[in-house]
């Protein structure tokens, strides 16, 4: 015999599950919403800058110079087109057509003959400040890689290093191929997650407020812990659904590595969806007009995740205000965790600070939304 | 027995009570009717009950328990089922009614005997495995109510259930109520019709917060017993002009027409001949038995005379200061079709909303459409209004097409909306100017316009406040004047007056009257049956299709019988819904 607790919480929880499968929008949230973000992130949005126009203003005509050109025409990240002079290359650059522009002047192969190194100029679009970046890495690259190999051809003495080039091997670690999908998944899976946990959680319970339903359940037996475990068992449970497939998407459809264990994977994930459900409860019990209800969890969960998960946006890069803000949301901690059980493994310290801080986040919500509750109306 | 001890409810930022120092006794084993007008304060005081609600004074003693401190307790024992049925659509209705049943703890062994006891007596086991959704109003009604008598509780609370579904439905909610409550139940039953109220044992007629009276209803009615009379032989036009005159009488408490007669009360007890002679040049009078809303009519304007409180709508909106105008109109010709529906039909989907629906409205006529919520009346008349696109068929107002020239014909009627589509942060005046210039209205007319309306619907003192804070029944004065500043030819008014004060619904026919008797046509929506009563025509909308049309009298004549010598027009709709349920069951 169940206590009458009991039976009224698995009463609420039953009902929530049975209308979230016939509520087409819930389904739209919970599971095709998921999906969708997972393939724009894993697809179409890469970081990685491949074919980039750029043209070439050759000066100089001497073999050294052609060879120069060959090491950008070679690689995959650059389609270079070639310009006669000066003036026509930065036209096409002025005109969009190319994103950067390599000019090389006519003393070129002379200075290298003096055992020099040579100069050359690059001029970049900056209007796409990311690309920009990459492009002048990959030009500076393309230059290292120039001079390495005119230095194995004629002796590793013949040519000076450039003032202002030092050598630097680099090795990338964790993400061997520096795929930004590779990170990228991961991090959308916050956005899921605080999407199911926040979003999905205010509007069914806004819902009740406008159909009256919630009126009528007050006025049962049911009790304010009822009320927030009926709510938050489901939807929690849903988001763990949400988890394991992102999980599987992101391991079998993007090849991602999956390096850490699945307890680590999960534990975040209940922590985190712990703090998400707990902020929409909380929206939810303060306010009960589904228009304002879900604007207020898309500019308090979605954007900021978005914006602090670390996955688009640098946060050390960001001024110190929003630095210290960053340290408010959970998404900061629970993206670095899931990019370290992606790629790094078990790294138990790093995911229990982190559970931690998500922990007392989810805590501090919790209690607002016990706090917050009313058997009443008002 | 429930006990209200100087309960006052005021509600943060408001001005004026929700419910003002509410004294009243329930008791069990009868169904108390807790009746009045919107922002009457009936919701709170019922939500008070339940411990939804903390009263800000005063205390409320339920079977010994207190409202605010034992809440669980009470609850324990409730029945409640607030406005909007309080179902979940998503359910099935035995799904919603083992949700119940949990939430209420009912044992598992007598959850079968129930479930089939309440789907039996509400007639829908054939509909147990159907989603709530996909329930008409008067199911869901149903629904509702054995959702909140699934454990036969003591004490069982009904906010409004007879809102908008039809009269047949009513009733059975009505024998339900009766049949499942036992000897020691407290049945609170909301309600605004105030012929509804007349079937309680027991009435709190509550108004702006205040009670007005509490007692059993006939001993409301009894207060103005051998005061009211029909009289007859009047036509339709003089008709209006007699009720306009009478209601600015001061020996008349109030007037109305009532199919072919006006019926009357008067301030004292009279005899037929003298009301015969005194009033109505020696037409027959004869006295009838006095209804509910009399009884309330008497005290509202007794007390607008004791207290003469120049910002109480009720009482202002009936006061004489604000009498309509003098007719200026002059002749026109009764027979000009102004309005017409040609076998309009609207589909949406699988849906047949409405199904080729035909009437034609006369200058100077009012035509009611009269059904239940999702019948098609609204439907139809959005078609008229050019709101809809019919699926086939057509609709014309003074002769232009509404599917070749809608914005014609659109400009050739006024409109007035369910919820009054007044901008509730424009003033009063700016809300006239906004509708003046929608109309194409050029500047100087306007003002002059604008002027008139502002005088003729007694708005000025309120020319300045945002139109969102006007009481009730000014907010309908405006929707009046903002529909009507372009002069149109036909008058659109989807349910009016649904939630006014009767008072304020009086007033508001007059004017009506006033438009009809300048030569516009009214086409009214309405499921108030007495309403109804003020109409030339009516058309019976049920399930999408016309199943009646015909004069008040002419419907009522239809359902007289030996049984019911005297059929009230809701008679009428109950028998027709039930010709038309049987037609539907023979041809299934």
């Amino acid at each position: 015999m169940l206590s009458p607790k009991f039976e009224r919480l698995l009463a609420l929880i039953q009902k929530e599950w049975l209308q979230v499968f016939r509520d087409p929008s819930a389904l739209l949230v919970a599971f095709v919403l998921p999906i969708i973000m997972l393939f724009i992130f894993g697809f179409g949005l890469s970081f990685d800058a491949k074919h980039v126009k750029i043209g070439i203003a050759l000066e100089d005509r001497g073999s050294s110079a052609r060879a120069f050109w060959n090491t950008f025409d070679a690689t995959e990240y650059f389609d270079a087109a070639f310009y006669g002079n000066r003036s026509d290359a930065e036209q096409a650059l002025a005109d969009g057509d190319v994103r950067a522009v390599i000019i090389v002047p006519n003393d070129f192969s002379e200075t290298l003959e003096r055992g020099e190194a040579p100069s050359a100029q690059a001029l970049i679009d900056g209007t796409e400040a990311n690309l920009s970046v990459i492009v002048e890495a990959y030009a500076l690259g393309a230059y290292a890689k120039f001079l390495t190999r005119e230095r194995m051809e004629r002796g590793s003495s013949a040519i000076a290093p450039a003032a202002g080039i030092i050598n630097v091997e680099t090795q990338m670690r964790y993400n061997e191929s520096r795929m930004t999908r590779n990170s990228l998944v991961p991090g959308s899976i916050v956005l899921i997650l605080a999407m199911i946990g926040t979003l999905l959680t205010t509007l069914v319970v806004a819902r009740e407020w406008e159909r009256g339903t919630m009126e009528a359940t007050l006025a049962t037996a049911v009790g304010k812990f009822e009320m927030i475990l009926g709510k938050l068992i489901p939807y929690f449970l849903l988001g763990l659904g949400a988890a394991t497939l992102c999980a599987v998407v992101a391991k079998y459809a993007f090849h991602v590595p999956f390096r850490g264990s699945l307890t680590a994977y999960y534990l975040t994930a209940s922590v985190f969806l712990l703090a998400a459900t707990g902020q929409g409860l909380l929206i939810s019990t303060v306010c009960r007009d589904q228009t304002i209800a879900s604007s207020i969890a898309l500019l308090s969960s979605f954007l900021p995740n978005f914006i602090f998960s670390g996955v688009l946006f640098e946060i050390d890069a960001m001024p110190l205000v929003l630095r210290a803000l960053s340290y408010l949301f959970p998404a900061r901690y629970y993206a670095s965790s899931l990019q370290t059980i992606f790629m790094v493994g078990d790294a138990w310290t790093f995911l229990v600070k982190n559970m931690a801080a998500i922990g007392a986040l989810a805590s501090i919500l919790l209690v607002a939304t016990v706090v917050k509750t009313r058997s009443r109306l008002e | 027995m429930i006990r209200f001890e100087e309960t006052t409810k005021i509600f943060k930022g408001a001005t004026r009570p929700a419910l003002d120092a509410l004294t009243a006794t329930i008791q069990p084993g009868k169904i108390t009717g807790v009746v009045g007008p919107d922002g009457a304060g009936k919701t709170t005081a019922l939500r008070m009950i339940a411990g939804l609600l903390k009263p800000t004074s005063g205390r409320i003693e339920v079977f010994g328990y207190d409202a605010t401190r034992d809440t669980r307790t009470i609850r324990s024992f409730l029945g409640y089922m607030p406005q909007k049925f309080g179902l979940y659509e998503d359910l099935s209705v035995l799904e919603n009614l083992t949700l119940y049943a949990k939430l209420r703890n009912l044992p598992r062994s007598q959850r079968r005997s129930q479930f089939d006891k309440l789907l039996g007596f509400t007639g829908l086991e054939r509909f147990q495995n159907r989603l709530a959704r996909r329930l008409s109003g008067g199911m869901k009604q149903k629904l509702g109510l054995a959702c909140a008598f699934v454990t036969t509780p003591r004490l069982l609370i009904l906010d409004e259930p007879g809102v908008g579904v039809d009269p047949l439905s009513r009733r059975e909610l009505w024998r339900m109520a009766r049949e499942l409550s036992g000897p020691e139940t407290i049945v609170l039953w909301s309600t605004s019709y105030m012929d509804e109220a007349g079937l309680c044992d027991e009435t709190l007629l509550l108004n702006e917060g205040r009670l007005l009276f509490a007692g059993k209803p006939q001993d409301l009615s009894a207060r103005v017993r051998n005061r009211v009379f029909r009289i007859r032989g009047y036509s339709a036009l003089e008709r209006r002009r007699v009720v306009t005159n009478l209601s600015k009488n001061a020996e008349v408490v109030d007037a109305t027409i009532q199919g072919d007669a006006i019926r009357v009360s008067f301030r004292s007890a009279l005899s037929p001949e003298e009301v015969s002679n005194r009033f109505f040049n020696g037409r027959e009078a004869t006295s009838t038995d006095p209804c509910f809303e009399d009884g309330f009519i008497d005290i509202l304007r007794s007390s607008a005379s004791l207290r003469a409180e120049p910002h109480s709508h009720a009482v202002g909106a009936g006061s004489s200061s604000s009498a309509p105008r003098v007719v200026v109109g002059g002749r026109f010709d009764r027979d000009e079709v102004v309005v017409e529906a040609r076998k309009l039909t609207k589909r949406f989907g699988a849906f047949t909303a409405a199904s080729e629906i035909e009437f034609s409205i006369k200058r100077g006529e009012i035509f009611g459409l009269l059904g239940p919520n999702g019948a098609g009346k609204s439907t139809s008349f959005k078609m008229l209004c050019g709101l809809l696109k019919p699926t086939s068929g057509d609709g014309f107002v003074s002769g232009a097409s509404l599917r070749r020239s809608s914005s014609e014909a659109r400009k050739r009627l006024g409109y007035m909306a369910q919820k009054f589509s007044l901008y509730p942060n424009l003033t009063a005046e700016q809300n006239l100017e906004f509708y003046g210039g929608v109309y194409g209205l050029d500047f100087r007319e306007r003002r002059r316009k604008i002027e008139l309306a502002l005088d003729e619907y007694d708005l000025r003192r309120y020319s300045g406040v945002a139109s969102g804070s006007l009481p009730l029944g000014y907010k309908q004065r405006l929707a009046l004047a903002t529909a009507t500043l372009h002069s149109p030819v036909a008058l659109f008014l989807d349910e009016p007056t649904s939630g006014v004060d009767p008072l304020a619904r009086r007033e508001f026919w007059r004017r009506v009257d006033q438009f009809a008797s300048e030569g516009v046509a009214v086409l009214v929506t309405t499921h108030f049956m007495d309403e109804a009563e003020y109409c030339d025509q009516i058309a019976l909308i049920l399930g999408g299709k016309k199943i009646a049309q015909g004069t008040p009298e002419a419907l009522k004549e239809r359902a007289r019988s030996r049984e019911l010598p005297n059929p009230t027009l809701e008679d009428a709709f109950i028998q027709l819904i039930q010709k038309g349920r049987e037609t539907d069951d023979a041809i299934a």
